[in-house]
């Protein structure tokens, strides 16, 4: 299996202000610290807040002078950083995690162009199409564990599968959908050139 | 060379309270563990999550796959609703107009202007399957056939294709090759059309042979192109089941 790497290129253009490179950089990984925080902080500000200050130090980093000797391992240095950030605010907020404003409202995305649109369209069809040629099942079993919330114990109990069921469903769903979530989104480091 | 620790001390003696870093899990690993699944069910332990983490921000292509995967359940959760509503009943509405229904006469076959015909009809199909249908089957299924074959290892690789050539009438053979080195007493197989659904399952023996091969042969009725799924695990004498292989049949039928 190739690991796609991120190079000094790539590097290069985030510490000069390439627009298009920063925009891919945030984007990128926005995703993927959205998906690590969520399990870690209950509060949509709080998930902002670390993220905000992940970038700002990771961008400070890289326009130091040898700031990263490695430009192939942005992505562990983002995710250490992160850790790092995540560490300072447990310890800052250990006393007043009740702040958190449960349930302030989602900031709304700004300036979505006509292709996003569309791009987020294509994606809703397709994912309707998936659910559609699922069994009603296993349908429910989905909207029971994600929707629901439900305890994954009862509901396999209840709809009579397994644990490696429920993996193999997900994983069936994703394989479906990769292609046109790769089509719509883009997604390598490349994306950004 | 500085080693990956050094490099990030560049970044962590930014911060107060630098914290010791989880080594990333191996590509390999996360793809047997089913680890985008798992993270996303909230199955890893948090060390297990941890090295996952290290190790998506690093692996372009567990990005991807857990990006997705969280992107369709994230629009899943909007459409199921819908999808799962329509076959449920409706709450809250004013009570239904009672409409006459027409009731259905299940027995109406059996009045004189039905059933005679009816039987006869029966009897004529009774009668072809008796000489014509069921010694056809019988003589069939007791000559030898010949059947396209392929071989497949346990442990190659997880998530390999296998190409397997089949015919639309005698289906295919595989060889298997388990692990036969006294481990498992016995193998579980688990076969699913390119549909995803379960269409046979079987305990057998571990081959007693010495050779550790098993055949599985599949008839070529109901059998379609496309990926199946063959699943095997292996079962310890103390009964512990662990799944040891994944493979991805590509079924192709050979025309001739």
């Amino acid at each position: 299996m190739q690991f796609y790497a991120f190079d000094a290129g790539y590097v290069e253009g985030l510490c000069a202000g390439d627009l298009q490179t920063q925009e891919h950089f945030v984007g990128y990984f926005t995703e993927l610290l959205h998906l690590k925080l969520r399990s870690r902080l209950h509060s949509r500000q709080a998930i902002e807040d670390v993220r905000q200050e992940t970038f700002a130090r990771v961008l400070a980093t890289l326009r130091r002078e040898n700031g990263l000797r490695q430009p192939d391992r942005l992505g562990a240095f983002v995710n250490t950083v992160c850790n790092n950030v995540l560490f300072e605010h447990y310890r800052a907020n250990s006393r007043s995690e009740s702040l958190d404003e449960e349930d302030r409202p989602e900031l709304p995305a700004s300036g979505a162009s006509a292709h996003d649109i569309a791009a987020a369209n294509q994606l809703k069809g397709k994912v309707r199409e998936i659910l559609a040629e699922l069994s009603p099942r296993d349908r429910g079993v989905l909207k029971a564990i994600f929707l629901d919330e439900r305890d994954r114990d009862d509901v396999c109990r209840e709809f009579g599968v397994d644990g490696e069921y429920l993996r193999v469903l997900l994983f069936r769903a994703r394989q479906n959908f990769k292609a046109e979530y790769l089509k719509r989104m883009g997604g390598g480091p490349d994306a950004a050139r | 060379m500085p080693r990956d620790s050094e490099t990030f001390q560049q970044g962590g003696a930014l911060f107060s309270g630098a914290r010791r870093e989880t080594e990333a899990m191996d590509h390999g690993e996360a793809v047997e563990l089913m680890a985008t699944e798992r993270y996303l069910l909230g199955e890893l332990s948090p060390e297990q999550r941890e090295a996952f983490e290290a190790h998506f921000f690093e692996c372009y292509e567990c990005a991807l796959d857990i990006r997705a995967e969280a992107a369709f359940l994230k629009e899943a959760k909007v459409q199921l609703p819908q999808m799962t509503q329509s076959a449920a009943p409706v709450e809250g509405r004013s009570a239904p107009v009672k409409t006459q229904t027409k009731r259905r006469d299940w027995f109406g076959w059996m009045r004189p202007v039905w059933a005679v015909p009816a039987f006869a009809a029966l009897l004529v199909v009774i009668g072809y399957q008796n000489l014509a249908t069921i010694p056809g089957l019988r003589s069939a299924a007791d000559a030898p056939r010949v059947t396209p074959w392929s071989t497949l290892h346990v442990g190659t690789r997880a998530g390999a294709h296998t190409a397997v050539t089949a015919d639309r009438k005698n289906g295919t053979t595989l060889l298997i090759d388990v692990p036969n080195d006294g481990t498992y007493t016995s193998f579980g197989f688990a076969l699913e059309n390119p549909e995803g659904k379960q269409t046979w399952m079987e305990t057998v023996k571990a081959p007693a042979n010495g050779d550790g091969t098993i055949s599985l042969s599949i008839p070529g009725r109901g059998l379609q192109e496309g990926a199946y799924t063959l699943t095997i695990a292996g079962i310890t004498p103390q009964g512990s089941r662990t799944e040891i292989e994944r493979q991805l049949l590509d079924v192709r039928f050979n025309e001739q």
